[in-house]
């Protein structure tokens, strides 16, 4: 495949594993598609999400675009279950044996936004909350243990992904547990950035974009929230999700970010 | 009648702040503390009588952040019959984690999960429970999400302890811009002589141990006291912004 500098055949070149969980829609499809023209020879794209009619079809609009090169492998899961663990993660990391691969990515796309009805407040169960953290924080650091375990070993590249917020650092209302659950996670992978210099850690704010997420987000019922939103999109702020996942991509190829760094597509910080 | 909570009362800088507190709190007031060894608390509770020994009411409440299904109970007897018109919940209880091991080696889900719920979930279930008791706005309220530095700071080995906290901090920040009429404070004690201190210390990491050594030989190690001291100061002076992240130093 054409090589558009160093960094493209490093990061994606011929035999890439790269996992997408969230895989089934909004940004996840998008990353997904996208990676398709890009991932080398002999690379595998292994996509998580709850619906496999989702992730069918993202599969199918990624062997639309280069229909024989990529083997596309697809695992039904829910994040919020640890018991099934276990089970998941061997489905995502079968047949990945030493030599298999020259890089290895991850990305932690998947998550959930909680009960947006809710203020900070009003957070009572500590079922559900727990069930909250298991999803998008428990689920995020177990699976990048195995990728780690799996994947490990100096001539493997390895890449991890945080799909993160504006929100990890920008209070808003109604979104006590997102942005609370998006800022444990940047600073997670700033640590693991830490003690891990020989992986490539990137978290990234992909900004507000056309997905069901910002729908659920929109009818929150606060109208300051309601109010910034439509502003945004007044502006034209609200991103398509294919932009967002390129601009992600373009980060990742260009390869110049400090490992742990948390950055933002419109560039508005990078902490 | 100030209603004031303290988690994590046993030791180390929660028994610091009750101490503190029980010159400060007015008559007709009640500090409740919570803590996993009653024997701490217990001791706790001589040093505050110690201090004034008419004026307030102490009450003991055992019990471990860790188990979800002891909350209902737990945070029934934290609540019991409250008086007061200002109620004061301290966040102060916390734990570590597994300092031996790297942020990517903690592979163990159901050990994740109860750590996150005991430092994470158990704080804001407790704080939906102090703001349902006090609901209303005849009392004056205060939530103090005792922080660390690491919220903010990576530390290696610490990826647990720093991701809890950089929740919590965000946490609070979302409820100070919901709650004009309630006070929000994530307060970042500083480094003090406690047995968290001695944990972290010994945690075998070269880097971090180092690190405290320079601390210590620089005179940076507070005594519990004076970190409590100086929350009390912020807490009394109410010059800080709701939502606000503040360092001892």
């Amino acid at each position: 495949m054409a090589s558009a500098g160093l960094g493209l055949s490093a990061v994606f070149g011929p035999a890439t594993f790269c996992a997408v969980t969230g895989g089934s829609r909004g940004l996840g499809r998008s990353i997904a598609v996208l990676l398709a023209e890009r991932l080398g020879e002999g690379s595998r794209l292994v996509l998580t999400g709850r619906s496999l009619q989702g992730l069918q079809e993202t599969k199918r609009q990624v062997e639309e675009k280069c229909p024989n090169q990529l083997e596309v492998k697809l695992v039904t899961a829910d994040m919020g279950d640890s018991t099934a663990y276990p089970a998941l993660f061997y489905d995502i990391f079968a047949d990945t044996g030493p030599g298999a691969f020259q890089n290895a990515l991850i990305i932690h796309n998947a998550a959930s936004l909680g009960d947006m009805g809710k203020k900070a407040a009003e957070h009572f169960d500590p079922e559900i909350l727990n069930k909250y953290y298991a999803t998008n924080l428990t689920s995020v650091i177990a699976l990048t243990a195995k990728f780690m375990e799996v994947f490990s070993g100096s001539n493997v590249r390895r890449t991890v992904v945080n799909i993160s917020s504006a929100v990890a650092v920008e209070p808003l209302r109604h979104h006590a547990l997102y942005s609370s659950g998006k800022a444990a996670r940047n600073m997670f992978f700033k640590v693991m950035a830490e003690e891990e210099p020989d992986v490539r850690v990137l978290s990234y704010s992909p900004g507000p974009m056309a997905t069901d997420m910002l729908q659920t987000v929109r009818s929150c019922g606060d109208k300051k929230v309601e109010d910034r939103f439509n502003a945004m999109e007044s502006k034209g702020l609200i991103l398509s999700p294919d932009a967002s996942a390129k601009h992600m991509c373009t980060l990742l190829e260009e390869d110049k970010f400090k490992s742990g760094a948390f950055l933002d597509v419109f560039g508005r910080f990078s902490l | 009648a100030t209603f004031c909570a303290v988690t994590g009362g046993s030791r180390g800088l929660g028994r610091s702040i009750a101490v503190q507190l029980a010159g400060r709190l007015g008559e007709g007031s009640r500090l409740v503390l919570t803590g996993r060894s009653l024997q701490g608390l217990q001791e706790t509770k001589r040093l505050v009588e110690e201090k004034c020994p008419n004026q307030l009411e102490v009450r003991l409440v055992t019990g471990d952040m860790q188990d979800p299904t002891a909350y209902p109970t737990l945070f029934s007897e934290i609540f019991a019959n409250t008086p007061g018109n200002n109620a004061m919940m301290i966040h102060n209880a916390g734990t570590l984690g597994d300092l031996s091991k790297k942020a990517a080696e903690h592979s163990d889900p159901q050990i994740l999960n109860k750590y996150y719920a005991t430092n994470l979930t158990s704080a804001i279930a407790l704080t939906a429970k102090f703001m349902e008791v006090f609901s209303g706005t005849s009392v004056r309220r205060t939530v103090v999400n005792i922080s660390s530095g690491t919220a903010i700071e990576p530390l290696e080995h610490h990826s647990l302890y720093c991701s809890g906290k950089a929740a919590r901090n965000m946490f609070f920040k979302v409820m100070a811009e919901e709650e004009p009429d309630v006070r929000v404070l994530s307060y970042s004690p500083g480094p003090m002589v406690t047995d968290m201190y001695y944990t972290i210390k010994s945690c075998g990491v070269k880097k971090v141990e180092d690190g405290c050594r320079v601390m210590e030989s620089q005179g940076l190690i507070q005594n519990p006291d004076d970190s409590a001291k100086h929350l009390l100061i912020l807490l009394e002076e109410d010059k800080f912004k709701s939502g606000a992240f503040l360092d001892v130093f």
